[in-house]
């Protein structure tokens, strides 16, 4: 039986996180074209709908090996948390793909990606035995949300007139509004699911705001001294850099180690996405692979490092704080699950290839997926 | 009576917690998009980023000192030491008089919501015309020179406090101070090119909605959270809240309603915002009644106040004078009138229950509050002014702030 105080924070928490995914709607729609931005907010919502069928169906059940039909009071929460992981695949992929295979290559994912990755980690699979610590989905979410959305987009191709023609963002308020509630939403994964007490939630909470804000300011002064003026988009990518970094730490970290993960979590995902995407060429639309791939191994790194059990008893102590093993159980983590989501992702996107066209005609492309694919106009 | 024994309860601590990600969603996205959709198209990212970037700044500022100049052990009545500055000794535990059930940085992480929500109040001030280099630099100044002395005074043990001064949420120390701050900035950087011979029409009032609609939300978490537990003075405020949020949108509505002939959607929201910034400084210490009586009246003033604007000449972009400062110094005396201790024990009774002396002490606050942010505020800006020049060149003014500070446009 969970005390009313723990129900309480579970159900806001669910509630919280809940309210990312329209953030992530939002985020990711003020970025694309005019004509494709009702597609690209639709597709986290679908992937919310979708995933709440699967993990009540499977997901739980293969996670945390409960028996069906018998929830665990963190179900909900759960089920919000792996919807977050799909949602964020899409912007990979926006602009280009048919809704049919997202469907169906979102349910497998979950089942085959992100399930076995969460049990690994949070359902007493080898990764937990072995001690890796991952607070909130800095492993489960981000890094397999980001590596899987890297390969897809690979595979898929880029949007055509990638590279040679500018693609400017739609609406950038409507992006700001979304990054928003992304932060606003993100105080949910303050020890949302761990029925941790209150004094470890206050310290998630307060860590989680110090790596946004620390981020966002690195990503705007890199651009400040680079390129001559700070941008809003700039900005608020950095913010959720800095989210995504602190999801692994939140919970065993200080306050000031949280800045520092956070300047890390800035620094890096501004130079992967405005440099090593450049140089390597791969069409990740809203860089979902430079912001959650990075930003979460990143965090799981960091995990390693500045962890320490004068913040929280029941984590442990990282490589800074005289434990190096920790660093070590982090790095294999981080490792098993690039080199999973990555490999299965190849091969469930090369499977279901055969069987399902990933992307629209061209001519759909140059049209727009919200007429062709939906329909209907985002604006009139 | 017996001592109160810090102890960690946590519902308490949840409610704080709740109500610190409440007063985030008042800022971002709340006020920036508020304001946002109160500028020109060409301006929403630059205002945008005003508010954006001062929470980040605050943020950090808080946790390295501003903290502890706030709320650290007292100096002479007048501001916090430096001895908590890195959060030094403000742990997991509580601290007596922060939240004796709550851990010490749960109210320390409360605070800084506050902290950043006030200086970015200021900035729609100075909409469409300020550097973005001088928004950072003042912001910066503005919360360790205006900000951590104000809120020490009132909540930190300071002299006002002292007094028996009553400021539940922060009708002074948020609202007098940026509203007194925003006019002294108005004045300072002058008009925006085309002031009052251009029609400058707000690009997007949904937004403006949208943002009105997640401020009234936040601000249960504001004034409700003040409170520091889950507890009935939290539902006082709840309710009183609400109910002056309410009868002010009304009140603006039909002022206007008569005054002009048709009612404006823009007016009901900015009225619905007077009313929430004028019973904060009051929310936990009046009834529900009394609530609706001071957001009748911060409906009618604020509208009075910004309708004789005009004469005034300056331009105050997106009226935070008329809206906080006229609020806030309402609030402020009204709580003085109508505090009652039936209502919260631990408040104090107001003129209307025989108490003049506590009336006198929340007019005092208001004058002292009013003198030190406006003299304060005018210093600063003088000084950045020197350093790099508040005002963006006229030409970049035509351009717009997205594409000359930020190099980028907000839509395509």
């Amino acid at each position: 039986m969970l005390r009313s105080d723990q129900t309480l924070w579970l159900l806001v928490s669910t509630v919280l996180v809940m309210l990312t995914l329209p953030g992530v709607a939002l985020f990711y729609g003020g970025m694309v074209r005019k004509k494709n931005v009702l597609n690209t907010m639709g597709m986290p919502l679908l992937a919310l709908a979708v995933v709440s069928l699967a993990w009540l169906c499977f997901g739980d059940t293969l996670t945390f090996g409960r028996r069906l039909g018998s929830p665990a009071p963190q179900l909900a929460y759960q089920t919000m948390t792996a919807a977050l992981a799909l949602a964020l695949v899409t912007g990979a992929l926006v602009e280009r793909m048919k809704v049919l295979f997202f469907l169906v290559f979102g349910l497998l994912w979950t089942a085959l990606v992100y399930g076995p990755i969460a049990r690994w980690l949070w359902g007493g699979g080898w990764l937990a035995n072995l001690g890796a610590l991952d607070f909130a989905g800095g492993a489960v979410v981000h890094v397999s949300a980001g590596v899987s959305a890297l390969v897809a987009a690979v595979m898929i191709g880029p949007r055509k007139g990638y590279g040679r023609v500018e693609m400017t963002p739609n609406h950038l308020p409507l992006s700001f509004c979304g990054a928003g509630l992304m932060w606003v939403g993100w105080f949910g994964f303050a020890a949302g699911a761990a029925l941790a007490p209150m004094t470890t939630v206050t310290g998630a909470f307060v860590a989680i705001q110090m790596s946004a804000a620390a981020s966002a300011l690195t990503w705007m002064a890199a651009e400040w001294l680079q390129r001559d003026k700070p941008t809003a988009l700039g900005t608020i990518s950095g913010a959720v850099a800095g989210l995504v970094a602190i999801t692994p730490a939140a919970g065993y970290v200080s306050p000031f180690s949280a800045v520092v993960i956070g300047i890390g979590a800035g620094g890096l995902c501004y130079m992967v996405v405005n440099y090593v995407k450049l140089i390597l060429g791969y069409d990740d639309s809203l860089d979902v692979f430079g912001m959650h791939g990075v930003g979460g191994t990143w965090g799981m790194i960091a995990t390693g490092l500045f962890a320490s059990t004068t913040v929280n008893p029941e984590g442990s102590d990282g490589l800074f704080y005289g434990y190096p093993y920790q660093f070590f159980a982090q790095m294999v983590a981080v490792v098993s699950v690039w080199a999973f989501a990555g490999t299965v992702t190849f091969l469930l996107v090369k499977g279901l290839t055969l069987v399902l066209p990933p992307r629209v005609d061209e001519e759909a492309e140059v049209v727009g997926l919200d007429l062709t694919q939906h329909g209907e106009r985002g604006y009139s | 009576m017996t001592p109160i024994v810090p102890q960690i309860d946590p519902a308490d601590t949840a409610w704080a917690l709740i109500a610190s990600a409440l007063v985030l969603a008042m800022i971002v996205p709340g006020l920036a998009l508020f304001y946002g959709g109160l500028v020109r198209s060409k301006n929403v990212l630059g205002t945008i980023m005003h508010s954006f970037v001062i929470l980040c700044v605050v943020s950090l500022l808080w946790i390295l000192f501003g903290y502890s100049l706030a709320f650290g052990p007292d100096k002479w009545g007048l501001i916090g030491g430096l001895e908590w500055a890195g959060l030094r000794e403000v742990g997991l535990s509580p601290h007596l008089a922060y939240g004796p059930t709550i851990p010490h940085q749960a109210f320390m992480i409360f605070q800084m919501m506050f902290a950043a929500i006030t200086p970015a109040l200021i900035t729609g001030a100075f909409a469409e015309r300020m550097k973005f280099s001088a928004l950072l630099l003042f912001s910066v100044l503005w919360s360790v020179v205006i900000y951590c002395p104000v809120a020490h005074w009132l909540w930190g043990g300071g002299w006002l406090g002292k007094l028996g001064a009553l400021d539940f949420a922060g009708g002074a120390v948020v609202h007098i101070s940026s509203g007194i701050s925003a006019l002294v900035c108005a004045y300072v950087l002058g008009k925006r090119q085309g002031y009052g011979t251009e029609y400058m029409a707000p690009h997007n009032l949904p937004m403006v909605l949208l943002g009105t609609g997640l401020l009234w939300v936040g601000w249960f978490g504001f004034n409700g959270g003040s409170a520091l537990g889950a507890n009935s003075i939290a539902v006082v405020a709840f309710v009183s809240t609400h109910t002056a949020a309410a009868t002010a949108a009304l009140a603006w509505m039909a002022v206007e309603w008569v005054h002009r002939g048709t009612p404006t959607v823009l007016g009901i929201a900015s009225g619905a915002v007077a009313g929430l910034a004028t019973v904060t400084p009051g929310a936990g210490y009046v009834g529900p009644f009394s609530a609706m009586l001071i957001g009748l009246a911060a409906g009618g003033l604020s509208y009075l106040a910004i309708m004789k604007k005009g004469k005034f000449g300056y331009d105050d972009s997106l009226d935070v004078v008329g809206i906080h400062g006229v609020g806030g110094v309402f609030g402020v005396l009204a709580t003085g009138v109508l505090a009652s201790t039936a209502v919260n024990p631990g408040g104090a009774d107001g003129l209307l229950h025989g108490n003049a002396g506590f009336f006198g002490v929340q007019i005092l606050a208001t004058l002292a509050v009013t003198l030190f942010a406006g003299l304060g505020t005018y210093l600063i800006l003088k000084l950045v002014n020197r350093l790099v020049g508040l005002r963006i060149t006229p030409e970049e003014e035509r351009m717009g702030l997205d594409l000359t500070q930020h190099n980028e446009r907000a839509y395509s």
